[in-house]
Formats: C-alpha cells, sequence, structure tokens
C-alpha cells in the first residue's frame, strides 16, 4: 500500500490503511475494495445521502481508549426472555452459540463476500470488504422451529472493528432475527448484512440500537427479495455520536412485500440515520414504511427513504409515511422521502410531517388530571404507536414498549 | 400554418390558434448580421463583454472575481439529468446584432428583429400592446398580434423588454412608467443610468460564488432586465421580459434583478423561445428578486426554449438560479412556472424568507415529452419569525422523458411559527418515462409545523374512458385531464399566460398517446 492512496488522509485513515497493510492475507478483491475505499474516502457532507451524517467530520475527531480488554462480563440481553439462538459479535469477534444445533439450521464462521457490485460507489461498503477477515453465516431451512435468533453487535473501546453476516432464508421458511447494537466507550463499528429471502419465505428483523453516546456506527443491509416472499424490518434507535443504519432491499420477482419500520428516540447530541432503498424490480410488489422520529436536547433525527420503481414494476404499491417530533428548541430533524418512478402503472405516495407536541391535546390530558411529564410521555407513546403495531410477536412488542417507556422517563 | 377545416359557430382564430400550437412554432431563425467576439471563454471574452456594453470599472473587475472563481469550480452532478460533457471553449458568448446595442425608438429596431417578435406575438409596438382580456382573440399571442384595441377599453398594459440574443433591443412604455417613478430598463441602461442602485443589489441575493452556472453567468452575463418599484407604487401594469435565442452557438446569460421598496408590488412574466437547432444551445440566467417590507413580487414564467426534436436532438440546456429574498417584514414572494420547453431543465427558484411573518410560494408545472429531462423544484429557507410557504408542484411526464421535483424546505433554529404546505403529484403518460420526487426538510425549530405529501400516478382509465364516451379523442381526453391536474397550478397565472400556458399544456403532449 502506497501513502498516494488517500489524498490529504485524516488520522483515522492513516490507521486503517496500516491496519489493512497488516493483515495477514488479503484476497484481490480485498485489495480493490480498499483502494475503492481509498478514492472515495469517507462520506462527508457535500456527497449527497450524506448531507446530515458526516463520518468523514465525526471519523476525524475519534479518539478511541484502544482498550478493547478492559471491558468486562457482558450482561444477559434483555431479548433472553425469547429464548433466542445468541451469538455474538465482540469488537469484530465472532462467537457462535454452544450447544446443540437446531434443526434445520446452519451457521458458521465463512469467507466474506468478495463484492457487491451495485454497492460499488459506498465508501464504507468498500472499506468493509477490504478490512473484514471471517463473516458470520447462517441458514435457515423449511422446517426450523420458531425460535429467534439474537446477534448482538458489542463494541467496547475498539477504535474500528469491520465484520459481516451472511443470511439465507430457504423456501417457505419463516426466521426471526433480532439484531442488538450494544457497548460502551468510543470507536467505530461497521457491519455489513448481506441477506436473501427465498420465495414463499417470511423474514422479521429487529434491530436495536442502544449504544453507549460516543459509538459510530454504520450497518448496511442488503436484501434480495424473491417471489412472495416478505421482508419485514422493526427499528428502534436510540441514536450515539453518528449512527446510521442503512437498509437496501431488492424486491426480485412478483409478490414480493418489504415492510420497513423505524423509529428514533434521541437525547442529549445523539444522533441517529435510517436510511433506505427499495428497488422494486417485477411487478405486484408491496412496500410499506413508517419512520416517527422523536428528538430532544440537541438530537439529530435524519430520515432517507427512496422508493425505486424500474420500467417492470408495474402495479406496484408503495407508501412511505415519516413523521418528526421535536420536543426541544435545539434539536433537529432531516427528512428526504425520495420516489424514482420509472412506471406508470403504480400506485406511490409518500407524506412527511414535522412539528412539536400538540398544544390542544397537552392541555386536554393535563385537563384531566395528568401532570405535565405524564402527558407528554402518553403522547409520544401514542405518536410511536404506528411503528410498535408493526411488531407482531407480544413478547417483543413488550420489550419494544418497556424501552420506549424507559427512555420517557428521562424525559 | 396548416389549413383547417372546421366546424361551424368554432371561431376560426380558435382553429389557427390551435393548429399553429401543434408543433414548436417558434423554431425560425431571424436573419440579423450580428457582431460577435471569437469563439471560447477566457479573460478576454469577458473584458470583451464589458468593453462593448461601456461598463465601469468596478463591473469589470466583479465580473473577473467570478471568472476566475470559476475557473476553480466544477459542474454539478447531483440533478438527475444526464447530457453529455459540455465544452465552454465551443460557443459563443455574446452575441448583438451588428446595428449596435439598444435603438433610441422603436422605429430604429430593424424590421427584421420587429419581424421575429411580431412572429413570436411580442407587443413591442406600444400602439399594439393594448390587450383586451375579455376579446375573441384564441390566444393571448393571437390577441397581441391582432388590431390595435381601444387604449382605455378596460384593456390591460403589459410593458416588454425585448432581450435577443445578448442585447435588449427594446423596452416599452418607459415613460409611462417612469411617471409612476418605476424604473424598468434593460440591465446595460440601467448600469448606465442608475449605476448606484445596481452596485447596492447586484449579486446580494445570488452571490458570485454561488453555483458553477451562476458563477458562469456573473462572468458573462450580457443583458436581462433591471426593474426597480419605489416606496408604496403598485406597479401599474404588468412588466415583462421576452428571451430570445437566435444566433447559432451563442449562449445566453442574462441578469434579471427587480427590487420592490417598502410596500411596492409589480407583477412580472417571463417568456422565452429558441430557434430549432441540431445542437445544444446554454442558456444559464441568473434572477435576484429583493422584497422589503410589506412589498410583493409575483414572478410568473412560460418557459417555451426548443425542446429538441422528438429523437432529442438539438433543445436548449436550461441551467438557471433564480432566488427571492423576502428582507422585510411581511414580504411576499409568489413565483409560478410553467417549463415545456428545453431539453434540460435544471431550475430551482428559492425563496430566502428572512423578514418577520413574510410568506413564499411557488406554483409550478413541468411538462417533458420525448426525451426531456427536467430537474426542478424549489428551496424555502425560513430564517423569519411567522414564515409562511407553499409549495405545489405538478409533474407531466411523457414519451421517454424524465422529469424530477427536488426541492428543500429549511427551517432555522431562530425561526419561529414556521408554517409549510408542500404537495408534490406527479403524472405518468405511457410506460417509457420517469417521474421523480426529491424532497429535503431541515427542521430545526420545534414550533415548525411542516407538511409534505407527494402522489405519482397515471392517467385514470375510469376518466379517460368517460371522456371518450362523451366524444372526445383519445387526445384531447388526455389534454383535458391533464389541464385539470395542473389546475391549481394555473389559475395562479395572471391571465395573459394563463391561456398560452393551458394551450402549451396540450400542446407538449402531442404525440404522446396512442
Amino acid at each position: 500500500m502506497s501513502e498516494a492512496l488517500f489524498n490529504n488522509p485524516t488520522p483515522f485513515e492513516v490507521d486503517l490503511q496500516a491496519a489493512f497493510a497488516g493483515r495477514a492475507k488479503a484476497t484481490g478483491a480485498q485489495a480493490a475494495a480498499f483502494e475503492r475505499f481509498a478514492k472515495l474516502g469517507f462520506p462527508n457532507r457535500r456527497i449527497e445521502g450524506w448531507k446530515w451524517s458526516d463520518f468523514h467530520g465525526a471519523l476525524r475527531k475519534l479518539t478511541p481508549a484502544n482498550d478493547a480488554e478492559a471491558q468486562g462480563d457482558i450482561a444477559p440481553s434483555e431479548f433472553a426472555a425469547l429464548n433466542p439462538l445468541e451469538f455474538r459479535i465482540i469488537n469484530g469477534q465472532i462467537e457462535l452459540p454452544q450447544g446443540e444445533l437446531p434443526d434445520g439450521l446452519r451457521y458458521g464462521v465463512v469467507e466474506p463476500v468478495a463484492t457487491i457490485p451495485e454497492l460499488e460507489r459506498h465508501a464504507i461498503v468498500n472499506l468493509n470488504i477490504a478490512m473484514t477477515g471471517k463473516a458470520l453465516g447462517i441458514e435457515v431451512g423449511e422446517n426450523t422451529p420458531d425460535r429467534p435468533i439474537l446477534i448482538r453487535h458489542i463494541n467496547t473501546n475498539a477504535a474500528f472493528a469491520f465484520t459481516q453476516t451472511m443470511m439465507r432464508v430457504s423456501a417457505n421458511a419463516r426466521a426471526r432475527l433480532i439484531e442488538t447494537y450494544e457497548g460502551e466507550g468510543s470507536g467505530f463499528y461497521s457491519h455489513l448484512f448481506h441477506m436473501v429471502v427465498r420465495d414463499g419465505a417470511q423474514f422479521h428483523r429487529t434491530v436495536v440500537h442502544q449504544t453507549g453516546a460516543d459509538q459510530i456506527v454504520n450497518a448496511v443491509c442488503a436484501a434480495k427479495i424473491d417471489a412472495d416472499a416478505a421482508f419485514n424490518q422493526t427499528s428502534l434507535s436510540t441514536g450515539s455520536r453518528l449512527s446510521r443504519h442503512e437498509t437496501i432491499v431488492h424486491l426480485w420477482a412478483q409478490g414480493g412485500s418489504a415492510e420497513i419500520n423505524s423509529a428514533a428516540l434521541l437525547c442529549d447530541d445523539r444522533h441517529a440515520d435510517f436510511t433506505t432503498h427499495v428497488v422494486h424490480k417485477a411487478p405486484h410488489c408491496r412496500t410499506r414504511q413508517i419512520h416517527k422520529g422523536v428528538a430532544r436536547d440537541r438530537a439529530r433525527n435524519v430520515f432517507q427513504g427512496k422508493f425505486e420503481v424500474e420500467r417492470e414494476a408495474q402495479k406496484t404499491d408503495a407508501k412511505m409515511t415519516a413523521n418528526a417530533l421535536l420536543l426541544s428548541d435545539t434539536a433537529e430533524a432531516n427528512h428526504k422521502p425520495e420516489l424514482e418512478i420509472y412506471a406508470d402503472d403504480v400506485e406511490c405516495a409518500h407524506g412527511s410531517t414535522c412539528g412539536a407536541l400538540d398544544a390542544d391535546a397537552l392541555f386536554y390530558l393535563r385537563q384531566r388530571g395528568l401532570n405535565e411529564a405524564a402527558a407528554r410521555a402518553l403522547l409520544v407513546e401514542a405518536f410511536l404507536g404506528e411503528v410498535l403495531d408493526g411488531v407482531d410477536d407480544e413478547r417483543l412488542g413488550d420489550i419494544f414498549r418497556n424501552k420506549i417507556a424507559d427512555w420517557l422517563v428521562y424525559e | 400554418m396548416v389549413e383547417a377545416t372546421y366546424k361551424e359557430g368554432i371561431d376560426k382564430a380558435t382553429v389557427a390558434a390551435t393548429a399553429s400550437l401543434e408543433t414548436y412554432k417558434y423554431g425560425f431563425t431571424t436573419d440579423v448580421q450580428s457582431a460577435k467576439p471569437p469563439k471560447g471563454l477566457n479573460e478576454d471574452t469577458v473584458r470583451y463583454i464589458s468593453a462593448k456594453k461601456e461598463e465601469p470599472d468596478w463591473l469589470l473587475e466583479w465580473r473577473l472575481v467570478a471568472f476566475r472563481r470559476w475557473l476553480t469550480m466544477e459542474e454539478p452532478t447531483w440533478a438527475m439529468v444526464d447530457y453529455p460533457q459540455i465544452d465552454y471553449q465551443d460557443a459563443y458568448y455574446y452575441s448583438e446584432p451588428a446595428s449596435g446595442a439598444k435603438y433610441e425608438s422603436i422605429d430604429d429596431v430593424p424590421p427584421e428583429i420587429l419581424a421575429d417578435f411580431e412572429k413570436l406575438g411580442i407587443p413591442l409596438r406600444e400602439a399594439e400592446v393594448l390587450l383586451g382580456v375579455e376579446g375573441a382573440a384564441a390566444s393571448a399571442a393571437e390577441a397581441r398580434m391582432g388590431e390595435a384595441s381601444n387604449a382605455d377599453g378596460g384593456g390591460r398594459k403589459v410593458a416588454v423588454d425585448a432581450v435577443f440574443d445578448s442585447v435588449s433591443v427594446a423596452t416599452t412604455f418607459k415613460n409611462e412608467l417612469a411617471k409612476a417613478g418605476v424604473i424598468f430598463l434593460s440591465f446595460s441602461e440601467a448600469v448606465r443610468e442608475h449605476p448606484d442602485l445596481v452596485r447596492k443589489y447586484l449579486g446580494t441575493v445570488v452571490p458570485t460564488s454561488d453555483n458553477f452556472f451562476a458563477t458562469l453567468n456573473s462572468a458573462v452575463f450580457s443583458d436581462g432586465t433591471f426593474v426597480y418599484v419605489p416606496e408604496g407604487v403598485k406597479c401599474p401594469m404588468e412588466l415583462s421580459t421576452y428571451f430570445r435565442i437566435n444566433e447559432a452557438n451563442t449562449g445566453q446569460f442574462e441578469r434579471t434583478l427587480i427590487i420592490v421598496a417598502p410596500g411596492a408590488y409589480v407583477s412580472y412574466l417571463e417568456g422565452c423561445t429558441a430557434p430549432m437547432r441540431d445542437e445544444n444551445q446554454l442558456h444559464a440566467a441568473v434572477v435576484e428578486l429583493i422584497i422589503e417590507d410589506d412589498a410583493e413580487i409575483k414572478y410568473s414564467t412560460v418557459q417555451n426554449w426548443y425542446p429538441g426534436d422528438k429523437d432529442g436532438k438539438g433543445g436548449i440546456y436550461n441551467f438557471v438560479t433564480k432566488r427571492a429574498d423576502c428582507r422585510g417584514v411581511n414580504a411576499k414572494v409568489s413565483w409560478t412556472q410553467v417549463e415545456t420547453g428545453s431539453a434540460i431543465t435544471w431550475k430551482y427558484p428559492s425563496c430566502i424568507l428572512r423578514g418577520d411573518n413574510s410568506q413564499g410560494e411557488f406554483y409550478s408545472i413541468a411538462i417533458t415529452n420525448n426525451h426531456q429531462q427536467a430537474d426542478t423544484g424549489t428551496k424555502m429557507i425560513h430564517l423569519g419569525k411567522n414564515t409562511r410557504s407553499r409549495i405545489i408542484s405538478k409533474g407531466i411526464s411523457a414519451g421517454k422523458s424524465n422529469s424530477t421535483y427536488r426541492g428543500l424546505v429549511s427551517v432555522h433554529r431562530k425561526a419561529d411559527n414556521v408554517r409549510n404546505f408542500t404537495q408534490c403529484d406527479s403524472l405518468l403518460i405511457g410506460n417509457e418515462c420517469g417521474a421523480h420526487t426529491i424532497p429535503y426538510v431541515e427542521a430545526k425549530n420545534p414550533s415548525a409545523i411542516l407538511e409534505h405529501e407527494a402522489t405519482t400516478s397515471r392517467l385514470s382509465e375510469d376518466q379517460l374512458f368517460y371522456c371518450r364516451q362523451r366524444g372526445l379523442s383519445e387526445e384531447d381526453a388526455v389534454a383535458l385531464l391533464v389541464n385539470g391536474f395542473c389546475k391549481d397550478v394555473l389559475q395562479k397565472l395572471p391571465m395573459e399566460f394563463a391561456v398560452e400556458a393551458q394551450k402549451l399544456v396540450s400542446v407538449s403532449l402531442e404525440g404522446s398517446v396512442g
């Protein structure tokens, strides 16, 4: 690796280059990916799509303690009540669950993806491809028992960690995945999730971002949905210094559907970015998307949703709603709901609103005897209701409600 | 004009006017001797233009600063438009009719140019300018070409500044406007006659460093319009500028600067056409509006540059920066645009709502057919308290065209009680076109109420069937439904433009069905 790779590198980029050079064996594809990344650099505010999430600026200031060993015991997950099969990725190291392998489920540590052609312009995806040593692979067969899979991404004071997960849900199978992003201290964590949902399969993904305030996280999920398959995703984020959860869904064949809901609850200086890109490539597919963002203090909520409907994708039915609630004078909401449509016989719509709590509703509740805090909490909970409605598992819904209640206590 | 047979009872003029609109009827060229600097763009070109216009030193310096800045800038690529690399050295940056810039009286204007504007329906002769609103003429253009009607018969007057390639050839009604204290001049004249005003306001809304195309304009802008409406004056007539590109290989870079002093009002219309040529021609204009306390500007555009032929050959590249600065309290600006022409449109008329209680409006119809590409929208930047904005955008795509709405609504920290409503509807006609919506919403104040909605659909089968059943041809039915789709915006146009715009809407979609 020559120094000339980066144009005016930041200290962090210098570290990355050293780390890449120090890797035992990088494949040709990884070297090419690193070169692409070096050319692009970390995305800054001037790059379309990163206007409100400046990784270049945030990583320039990153000073990780680099004290990864200092982490203590890992507390059990609150999702343990669901009896999940628990995977852990701690500072980039994959820990597989112990014990018997459930029927129909295969998993292991596998070679990472060499390239994702449609994401070659995505700087951080390139970096991830270049830097990941081994990936976590999970395959769900048709007769898998209804037991959720839990992946805990824990990054503790590591300067940076790059991981990949590859998952395949076989035809007509059902799978439920819960991913949590955890960890304290400062550091940069990048996860690339490669996902295939085969014909007629149903896949539910739940993402909970609950890291400490100083973490910088970029997670990209690229999912390919086959005929009559369903992709259902619910995300809840309390943000961190910079956090971006990007979901790219390709509806490849007829009858595919996607439901993508997300909620952000942000306080202090936290930032959360939900970016989605749903590509309708075949006729008769359906997408529903709801985003709700609540921000107070100096928090920043970002939502960028895009529906792309290709020429062949007639009879597409896609709707997007994004609502933001600002609870303080210094909070911020940024929305970009986008439609890119090349087929004429489609129904596509999006709506976006932004505002404060309704003074009349607040007054009504106060009049009914609720104190200010309780009234506000009730209204915020109601505001988030639509996202919770998308959670079909009752126990999961309860955990979500508790999390929201916890957040609101501090409100 | 085509021979037309017509049913009894239908006004002959209506038939003729409609027939004449069937194709791009402004595609003729006029044979005028012209003076041009050598092809290409360098500091000498800038000096040439400035010298030609006998500009003061500060303006030349201003241009040169812009030019040097431009050399360091990169052409923006974020818009959803696709065109071959423009060779900025392969064009003329200035062209004026050889007989000199401005004419003392309308009688001195060469007959070819007068005839050209006459063909366009532009009322340069003041006697012919009187426009009977309720008249039986089929279109505004028709009416303007018609016989002069009684001056005091309730007809509305429109003062016109006609810009032919790089120079303003005539400005009408100057004396009458002067009586009211309104300054309505070509830009070059304004620089000579009111240098202090020009210097005070030029570049204060769109600075020379604003963006690639605006900076280019700042360096080489040729002519344009200057309007100053003094305090408390309601401009007695509509003002209008007509832009015409005639020369081949010429770019047009005009600059419009409108200032309305406290309590003043003006309604301004803008139209444009160009000959049909196989090569692409560049048009990069800058429009700056300055609105003081309690003042109002209504700015309407019917943009009908040559869009290229049905295979996408030729046409104007229209890269325009338009911005209004509501500096005073209760200031109001309203942009209404009908975009039917241009091979490529890149245009975002914006409102900076700086004064408290100021209001910005944006009403737009963008129609693309064949291979046209339009990336257009607005920016509403709310800086003042209680500022309000409203965006209604109707995009219609047909043929193999692509139309994009791109808009920003931004609310700053100190802007309390902001209200915005945005509605973007897109209509697709045929299955080879694209319609896109890219709104940006940035809210930094919790008291803001921002709403945005967008839909994309095609013409309703039921409605089409209903119209067909009532005896309308398919094309007429489509035209009727599209006009209905655009109604919210068409209603906002001044009468003179509304009739023409309505026809234009139907004409632009010719050949898109069946």
